[in-house]
C-alpha cells in the first residue's frame, strides 16, 4: 500500500490561487448563469479542486474558503460568494482527500458534491427560481462545467508537473 | 581550448557538417511534410514525458498492473473524444465562416447595385464597381479557402502519419537504434552512442523547455485576457503561446493582434491586455527561461536576434521560426562531435 509522504503547507501556492480565484471571480469576460439570474458562469470554480489535487486537502479548502469570502467582498462579488465558501470549502477539501488515493480524473469529481451543495444551499435561501431542477438542461450543463473541470484539471496539473515539478 | 590539427577530424567533422545541410536542405524543400513531421515529433516527446508521470503517479498510489493499463485506456478515450470536440467545433466553425463570406459577396453585389443611383457619378460605373467588389471579396475568400485547405492537408496528413511515428516509435525504437548503431563502423561505435544520446538529450531538452514554455505563457495569456474582457481570448491568448517559440520578436508579434482587439473595446481593456502581456513575459523570463532551457543550448540574445533576422532574410516567415532550433542543432550536433573525435584521435 502506498504510504502517504508528510507534507508541508505551502502558503505561497495557497495565496497564488485566492489571487487568481479572486481575479477571476471579477473577470470582464464572463457570462450570466443561464438558470440562476444574478449568478456570473465564472472560472474560478475548479481552482480549489485544482489546489486540492496539486498540493493537498488544506491547501485546497482555505483556496475554496477565502476565495470565496474574499471575493465576495470584491466589486464583482454576490451574495452568491458568500454562499459559496462552505460548499468551496468542502470541494477543495474532498480533492485533497481524494488526490491521495485516486487519479486525477476521479479527483475531478469532487466538482460535483460542491455544485449540488451550492445548489441546495441557494434553493434553501430561496435564490434559485421555481422549476430550474426540473429542468434537463441545467443537468446537461452541470455535466458540461464537470467535464470542462476534468479536462482543465487534467491540462494543469501535467502542465504543473512538467514546469514546477520539472526536476523531481 | 585549443583546436586539434589532426586532419582526420576536421575531415570527420566537414562530413558531419555536410550531411546536416543536406538534412535541412532537404526540409526546408519539404516544409510541409517535414511540419508535420516536427508536430510527431513534438507529440512522442510529450508521449513519452506524460507516460513517465503517469507510471511515476501510479507508482505513487501503488495500483496494479491491470488497473494502471484501465486508467491509461480511459484517459486515452477521454483525451481523443475531447481532441475531436474540439477540433470538430473548430472545423464547423471555419466552414460556417466561408459560408458566410460567400453569402456576404452575393448581399454585397446586390447591395452595390441597389445604391447605384447614390454614389457619386465618377463612380457610378456599375459594372466597374461590380469588378471591384467581387475581385476584393474573391480575394479575401481565397486566402480563407488556401488556409483551410492547408489545415486540412495537415490535419489529414497528421492524422495518418503522426499515429505511425508514435506506433514506430514506441514499439521498434530499441530494433531501429540497434540498427543505427549496428551500421556505425565498430571505432566509432562507442563515441557514437555517447554523442548520440548527449545530442539526443539535450535537444529533448530543449524542444520540451519551449514547449512548455509556450504553454505556460499561452496559458497565461488566455486567463489575463480572459479577466481583461478581451474578445477572442481564448484564440488570442493560444496566438500569443505560439508566437511565444520566436525569441525577443515573437511576444511582440504575438501581443500586438490582442491590445489592438482589446483597445477597439475600450483603452483599459487594452491597458489589462497589455498589464497581461507583461506578467507572461517577466514570469518566462525569471522562471521559465532560467530554470528549464538548459545551459548547454543558451544563446545570447543579440547572437539570437541576428539569427532570427539572417532566417527571416533567407527563408521568411518558417526561417525565422527554424532559425534558433537549427543552431542549436549545429551547435550541439558539432561541438559533442569535435569531443568525441577528439578523444578518438588525440594530438
Amino acid at each position: 500500500m502506498h504510504k502517504a509522504e508528510k507534507k508541508v503547507f505551502d502558503l505561497p501556492f495557497t495565496l497564488a490561487c485566492i489571487i487568481l480565484f479572486i481575479l477571476l471571480g471579477n473577470a470582464r469576460s464572463a457570462a450570466s448563469n443561464p438558470f440562476i439570474p444574478g449568478i456570473l458562469l465564472t472560472m474560478n470554480v475548479f481552482l480549489p479542486v485544482v489546489a486540492g489535487r496539486i498540493k493537498g486537502r488544506w491547501e485546497g479548502a482555505l483556496v475554496g474558503l477565502l476565495g470565496s469570502l474574499l471575493n465576495s467582498l470584491s466589486p464583482a462579488g454576490t451574495v452568491f460568494d458568500l454562499l459559496n465558501a462552505v460548499p468551496y470549502f468542502l470541494m477543495g477539501y474532498l480533492a485533497g482527500v481524494l488526490a491521495e488515493r485516486y487519479p486525477t480524473p476521479i479527483v475531478a469529481l469532487a466538482i460535483l458534491p460542491g455544485r449540488l451543495l451550492t445548489n441546495l444551499i441557494y434553493f434553501s435561501f430561496g435564490l434559485v427560481p421555481e422549476g430550474v431542477f426540473d429542468n434537463p438542461a441545467f443537468w446537461v450543463s452541470l455535466g458540461f462545467v464537470i467535464y470542462i473541470g476534468m479536462v482543465l484539471m487534467m491540462f494543469m496539473n501535467t502542465i504543473y508537473r512538467l514546469t514546477v515539478d520539472y526536476n523531481r | 581550448m585549443a583546436l586539434t590539427t589532426k586532419a582526420k577530424v576536421w575531415e570527420i567533422m566537414g562530413s558531419i557538417a555536410l550531411l546536416l545541410s543536406i538534412a535541412f536542405y532537404v526540409f526546408f524543400y519539404f516544409i510541409d511534410i517535414s511540419l508535420i513531421l516536427i508536430v510527431g515529433m513534438l507529440l512522442v516527446l510529450v508521449t513519452e514525458k506524460a507516460s513517465t508521470d503517469f507510471n511515476r503517479r501510479m507508482d505513487e498510489l501503488g495500483y496494479p498492473k491491470w488497473k494502471r493499463r484501465l486508467y491509461a485506456y480511459a484517459q486515452l478515450f477521454f483525451w481523443t473524444f475531447t481532441f475531436f470536440l474540439f477540433i470538430g467545433g473548430q472545423i464547423f466553425e471555419v466552414s460556417n465562416l466561408m459560408i458566410e463570406v460567400e453569402s456576404h459577396r452575393d448581399i454585397g453585389v446586390t447591395l452595390l447595385s441597389g445604391y447605384a443611383e447614390y454614389i457619386p457619378e465618377a463612380l457610378n460605373n456599375q459594372m466597374v464597381m461590380r469588378e471591384y467588389m467581387m475581385v476584393v471579396l474573391d480575394y479575401i475568400t481565397s486566402i480563407l479557402s488556401s488556409i483551410l485547405s492547408k489545415a486540412s492537408f495537415y490535419a489529414f496528413t497528421g492524422i495518418i502519419v503522426i499515429p505511425l511515428m508514435l506506433t514506430a516509435y514506441f514499439r521498434d525504437r530499441d530494433m531501429i537504434a540497434e540498427s543505427v548503431y549496428g551500421a556505425v563502423p565498430k571505432k566509432y561505435r562507442k563515441a557514437f552512442v555517447e554523442a548520440s544520446h548527449d545530442i539526443c538529450g539535450q535537444l529533448n531538452d530543449f524542444l520540451m523547455a519551449k514547449l512548455v514554455e509556450c504553454i505556460v505563457v499561452g496559458g497565461i495569456c488566455c486567463t489575463g485576457f480572459y479577466v481583461a474582457g478581451v474578445k477572442g481570448w481564448l484564440f488570442l491568448g493560444v496566438l500569443a503561446g505560439v508566437f511565444n517559440i520566436v525569441p525577443y520578436i515573437g511576444p511582440i508579434m504575438g501581443a500586438i493582434p490582442a491590445i489592438i482587439i482589446a483597445f477597439l473595446d475600450s483603452p483599459l481593456t487594452a491597458a489589462l491586455a497589455v498589464a497581461t502581456i507583461i506578467v507572461a513575459q517577466i514570469i518566462d523570463s525569471l522562471y521559465i527561461y532560467p530554470h528549464m532551457i538548459p545551459e548547454k543550448v543558451k544563446i545570447d540574445p543579440l547572437w539570437s536576434v541576428l539569427l532570427i533576422l539572417i532566417g527571416w532574410q533567407l527563408l521568411g516567415v518558417y526561417g525565422m521560426l527554424f532559425a534558433l532550433p537549427i543552431y542549436i542543432v549545429y551547435k550541439v550536433v558539432l561541438t559533442n562531435s569535435y569531443k568525441e573525435l577528439v578523444s578518438l584521435y588525440p594530438e
